[in-house]
């Protein structure tokens, strides 16, 4: 008891405080409802209180007498007050390494898209209540303010953003960071390098330092996809003093240092990195524009879904990632919880491998095309959020309907059909394969099931194995599977362009089915330089028909992108690429 | 390192011995559940590897005695049928590691010298594997190779029921050898193992003849101990995630997946595997019957 | 020479399969970052050359990096290791006491309740398995009645570690002062140290049982007795101190088991030690990590069985012969 006395002197004297305004003036009325309480300014000396102004507050200590006239309040108060202003989010495992040009893990790259600044950013789109689209065609600025293309568009004048720092040492951002930044790519090489070749820059040369803040990307090649790619993950800017510091003979690009630590100056700097258990993020205080509602994001690694789940109907955490459907389903019924489901580009996805048997045969692909139960696909092991496939582009591509691209979809649940294909690829009595799958992926294990189920009714006899992701990575990579299926398949970008250039050219990187098929070149590289939409439709509705006549992977399902999330959270743009951007986010009460 | 060897032989007769009263019971038990083993397939209510979306996580009802899991799965006909798996896997790990291992007891114990020295060092270093490390290991190393692709037959049609074989023989393979090598040591000067040497029996012929069944008892003692063990070993990998193929059944795989949602209340998932585990443990214990008199520790033969 | 062929074994196991190289990389590369990276981990280098290289990384304490986050693995195990090491401590603490004072009763009165109550713990822990016993407990004790917390680690989401001294941090705790720390502590490791304690303990009991019974059936006990020594001079003077060393045998032993032996229920309660971690590199295709982590766990055995052999030597005269 002694030890509550000795605590408690300044809520006491709050009290007392209060208590002796209350009887001060004793022809106050009693306000016994709650009103919104604002305080301007917490003051610890004597101050006249000549008005009542609105300001949002959780107070910690409960007032629940209000004084509604004016007072002169002549005691010292000392009223306790907290804004929750940090965002707590549970996350599947740790942040791997914190070294941009290193993208691999969605974790790892939401991490680093929301700690560097990238050239460009998506503006958000229009509400759709809880949560908004971020607007694929309109970028803002982040460390470029302005860019203009030349009339061919062959080159690009970057001007960079004045009064850019960086947090960690004050220093000013020049030019020399991002020809750092960009020689660092093709130094190690990585990441950006491969971004810059997507958009035909190859080497140094092709940048010119015009001065302290202007840059000319020279040669290249006109896109749509130039300023999308910009505004990757990977094109984070370096602090080049700091990881010059950090450079030694045997690692002159310094990845060890820059894999633990930070140099950048993104909308949030990390704070603190205790390896395996937590990460600490802080506003940027010296980002140009509006400070984030969320001054803290603390990323708090809990491995077991079941327990994000529970840390998030606590109210523990705010945010709980890659829960399954199921914790899904019981976060949705919990209060205070609600889960965002939202129609995305998500494609769930098979991927068979037509360089072997037994997928070197298109009537065994298209077999397998026609045994999948799709409804039960989408209602059942989806549970209702995801939408059936009707293509390799997405149905919520923005292209989709501007295109037409359903167009020439043809599969659908029809074990007769199947059996046709079966009969007319010599395999009348069923087949063996091996499907691997990613280990650990909760939607991997019953989608893998449940084709098994499907594919036995037509005598097609598929065995599962788990693989590890550096495994599946390795076979996918090296065309040694038969069929995988890795969960969902995002491109970072929607734009037709960059998805057959990643998934559809011939030995593109990641083709990762082994298609080939020399119309389908042709017209990747015929729309490589065109930007109008009239023109590109055409040639994009004659691939996509040419893939899907193909059938080279099995499009099951356009999963929602879903996040379980505490109801008072607020003002979630979703981005093309899935990765949370912390900024936009707001508590209400 | 006289003692070392002692406390761990008798190390494992302490661990899965039971008492004798009620022994008859657990030995019904055991036959029992061999037959589910044997005729499993046919008793079953659902397909065990057919999953119904539908009806995920289901509690247990009339349809489903013991509830559905994550992807819809009968628990019932998994765990019926997953008795085969457990039991077949533990048998024959079991029947491979110990059968080489009494041989190679027998054979140091008759040879002594070097070769006695030899095997014993392997099997110190096979020993000071923690268990479930060692099956992690060779997890590591075969699990994604495809050398076992053209042995792969019958009940071992795939890569992780050999592993597993492998990683339960390997366990075994020491204490056997441990076993019956102390015990068969002090009669490699008896008088009839002279006798057969003048007779002209070669070597391996008096290992084979004489030797081994005077270590009969022994092994037999250790075979329903260490079965005991493989099934608890099997189940301990298959639910770190080193087990058999998805999604057929196993006893360890199936507490993996409820493990889960048990924090979400749904205990049915892991539970009946679980006890079904306990279960076979508990059976065998009627086989390998300690006395319940105190067992000196000091003695070479305990 | 042990360790030896255990490093060369483990090396051997886990350099026979692939390389987590694309994973390190991600989806964004090309040839020649593929073939820069492989340069860079040394994976185009005959394998003799990768061991020796690995074999004199070792000998200098560097178990490697783990290939996903780059951190040194002896500095995780290092970070680790406390943790498994608390855990096992306290799973021996509550092993130690039910068997003990059972088995000791258990061989005085054989057949008594005593005894046949501590049989019965002793089958039950030994038949139910270990993660299934912890997931029961969770459920009943955490779900269905919460008397204890979430099985989320070490700490509630609430608390920071305490001051590092010797890694358990209910000792820590108590050092820099925090009992209410050190009580959070040890709440999150009641139902994990139970679990492991639970199934690891029945050897001990029988032990204790049989050496002390052992012992009170020796001839100079009968001696002491007709001497008119009380029974309780008897039992402290020589039956506790001969009937120690195989208990205490067993439970060094046991203590090096369970340290590489804890996985499962270090998995089951997000026990965030060295086994969890060599679960996660295995996941990851982190050899490194696996091995490291098997190497650490051997070497702790191999010494645990040396420290007790010399203790044998030095306090039992048996032996010496």
């Amino acid at each position: 008891m002694k030890m509550l006395w000795k605590r408690t002197p300044p809520f006491m004297a709050a009290m007392l405080g209060l208590a002796l305004v209350v009887s001060a003036c004793g022809t106050t009325e009693t306000v016994t409802e709650t009103v919104e309480v604002v305080v301007t300014s917490i003051v610890t000396e004597t101050e006249t209180v000549t008005e009542t102004v609105e300001v949002e507050v959780v107070v910690t200590s409960i007032v629940t007498e209000v004084v509604t006239e004016t007072e002169t309040v002549t005691e010292t108060v000392e009223v306790m007050v907290e804004e929750d202003r940090t965002l707590r989010v549970a996350i599947p495992d740790d942040v791997e390494h914190l070294d941009p040009n290193f993208g691999s893990a969605n974790l790892t790259n939401l991490v680093l898209k929301n700690t560097y600044m990238q050239p460009v950013q998506y503006l958000p789109g229009l509400s759709q209540g809880r949560y908004s689209y971020a607007d694929t065609t309109s970028f803002e600025g982040q460390w470029v303010e302005t860019w203009d293309f030349s009339d061919d568009s062959t080159t690009l004048t970057l001007k960079l953003r004045q009064g850019l720092v960086f947090p960690t040492s004050g220093r000013s951002v020049t030019s020399d960071d991002v020809i750092y930044t960009i020689e660092r790519a093709f130094g190690v090489p990585s990441g950006p390098a491969w971004v810059l070749g997507n958009i035909g820059v190859t080497s140094i040369d092709q940048v010119e330092r015009v001065d302290d803040r202007t840059l000319i990307l020279n040669d290249i090649r006109p896109s749509t996809i130039v300023l999308p790619l910009m505004r990757d993950q990977s094109m984070g800017l370096l602090d080049s003093e700091a990881i010059k510091a950090n450079a030694t003979d045997d690692d002159p690009w310094a990845t060890t240092w820059l894999s633990q630590n930070y140099a950048g100056n993104g909308r949030y700097v990390i704070d603190s990195w205790d390896r395996g258990s937590k990460m600490v993020l802080k506003a940027n205080p010296t980002w140009p524009g509006r400070q984030p509602f969320f001054d803290t994001v603390d990323l708090i690694v809990v491995p077991e879904s079941a327990n994000r789940l529970a840390l998030l109907q606590n109210g523990e955490v705010d945010i709980a990632m890659n829960l399954s459907a199921q914790e899904e389903e019981l976060a949705a019924a919990s209060d205070g919880v609600s889960v965002l489901s939202i129609p995305d580009r998500n494609s769930m996805n098979v991927l068979l491998n037509t360089r072997q048997p037994p997928f070197d045969n298109v009537d065994l692909r298209k077999a397998l095309a026609y045994a999948v139960d799709y409804d039960a696909m989408v209602n059942g092991v989806f549970k209702g959020q995801a939408v059936p496939s009707e293509g390799p582009i997405s149905v919520n591509s923005r292209f989709f309907p501007l295109f037409g691209l359903g167009d020439s979809w043809a599969y659908e649940y029809d074990p007769d059909k199947a059996r046709e294909h079966l009969a007319a690829a010599g395999f009348p009595d069923g087949f063996e394969f091996e499907l691997i799958a990613s280990q650990g992926l909760p939607i991997a294990d019953a989608v893998a099931a449940n084709l098994k189920a499907n594919f036995s009714d037509i005598g097609v006899d598929m065995t599962i194995r788990p693989v590890s992701g550096a495994e599946m990575f390795e076979s996918l990579a090296g065309l040694s599977h038969q069929a995988a299926f890795r969960g969902g398949l995002l491109d970072y970008i929607d734009d037709p362009y960059y998805h057959f250039y990643l998934w559809w050219l011939t030995d593109t990187v990641i083709n990762w089915t082994g298609f080939t098929n020399d119309r389908v070149d042709e017209i990747v590289v015929e729309t490589a330089g065109l930007l109008d939409d009239g023109a590109r439709r055409g040639p994009y509705r004659e691939a996509i028909s040419l893939v899907v006549d193909a059938a080279p992977m099995l499009w099951l399902a356009n999963a929602n992108f879903t996040l379980a999330i505490s109801e008072d959270i607020s003002g979630y743009t979703h981005h093309p690429d899935g990765l949370m951007w912390f900024a936009n986010l707001e508590r209400t009460s | 390192m006289v003692t070392r060897s002692q406390t761990d032989r008798s190390l494992l007769s302490r661990i899965f011995v039971g008492p004798t009263k009620g022994r008859t019971v657990r030995r019904s038990i055991f036959f029992l559940l061999l037959l589910v083993a044997v005729i499993g397939p046919w008793i079953v209510t659902h397909d065990p590897i057919r999953p119904d979306p539908f009806n995920t996580l289901a509690p247990p009802s009339a349809e489903h005695w013991f509830g559905t899991d994550r992807l819809g799965l009968d628990i019932f006909s998994r765990v019926v049928a997953g008795t085969r798996t457990d039991f077949t896997l533990a048998l024959i790990g079991v029947l491979l590691g110990g059968g080489l291992g009494s041989l190679m007891g027998a054979w140091a114990a008759y040879r002594r010298g070097w070769v006695d020295t030899v095997l014993l060092r392997v099997v110190e270093v096979l020993q000071s594997f923690p268990v479930l490390l060692l099956g992690l290991a060779l997890f590591a190393a075969l699990g994604s190779l495809d050398i076992f692709e053209p042995f792969l037959f019958g009940p071992f049609d795939d890569t992780g029921k050999v592993v597993l074989t492998i990683a339960i023989a390997s366990v075994n393979f020491p204490s056997y050898l441990r076993q019956v090598r102390s015990v068969l040591l002090p009669l490699t000067d008896a008088e009839f193992v002279q006798a057969a040497k003048c007779s002209g029996l070669g070597g391996w012929g008096i290992v084979w003849k004489h030797f081994i069944p005077n270590a009969r008892g022994q092994i037999l003692a250790l075979f329903a101990l260490t079965c005991a063990y493989a099934i608890q070993i099997i189940a301990g990998l298959s639910f770190i995630g080193l087990g058999i193929e998805p999604p057929h059944p196993e006893w360890g795989a199936m507490i993996r997946e409820g493990a889960t949602v048990i924090i979400q209340g749904k205990w049915w998932a892991s539970l009946f595997p679980g006890a079904a585990i306990a279960l076979s443990v508990y059976s065998l214990t009627g086989f390998s019957v300690g006395s319940d008199t105190p067992i000196d520790p000091a003695s070479p033969s305990s | 020479m042990v360790l030896f062929s255990v490093v060369v074994l483990s090396f051997a196991v886990t350099r026979s399969t692939g390389t987590p190289l694309y994973a390190a990389l991600g989806i964004q590369v090309s040839e020649e970052m593929i073939e820069a990276r492989a340069e860079m981990m040394g994976l185009n280098d005959p394998i003799h050359v990768q061991f020796t290289t690995y074999a004199a990384a070792l000998l200098r304490g560097d178990l490697g990096a783990s290939r996903r986050t780059f951190v040194p693995v002896a500095e995780d195990i290092a970070r680790k290791l406390p943790a498994t090491a608390e855990l096992v401590f306290f799973s021996m603490v509550v092993g130690s006491i039910w068997t003990i004072p059972l088995g000791v009763r258990a061989a005085m009165r054989p057949n008594g309740p005593i005894g046949k109550l501590g049989e019965g713990i002793s089958q039950f822990g030994v038949t139910v398995p270990a993660f299934w016993l912890g997931l029961l407990l969770i459920f009943l004790l955490y779900f269905l009645w919460p008397v204890f917390p979430a099985p989320l680690g070490r700490l509630g989401r609430g608390f920071d570690p305490p001051a590092m001294v010797t890694g358990f941090y209910t000792v820590d705790a108590l050092l820099a002062g925090n009992p209410a720390l050190a009580w959070e502590a040890l709440r999150h490791l009641i139902l994990p140290a139970v679990t492991l304690g639970v199934t690891s303990s029945p050897p001990m009991f029988r032990v204790t049982r049989a050496a002390v019974s052992e012992v009170l059936a020796s001839p100079y006990v009968e001696a002491a007795h007709s001497y008119g020594l009380s029974r309780r001079k008897v039992m402290i003077r020589d039956v506790f101190r001969n009937a120690s060393p195989p208990v205490l045998n067993l439970a060094a032993m046991t203590f090096g088991y369970l340290i590489g032996g804890a996985v499962l229920v270090e998995v089951v309660f997000s026990w965030p030690g060295i086994g969890s971690y060599a679960v996660w590199g295995m996941e990851f295709s982190d050899y490194d990590v696996v091995l490291g982590v098997v190497i650490v766990s051997a070497a702790i055995y191999v010494l645990l069985y040396f420290i007790v052999d010399l203790l044998q030597y030095a306090m039992d005269p048996r032996v010496r012969n």
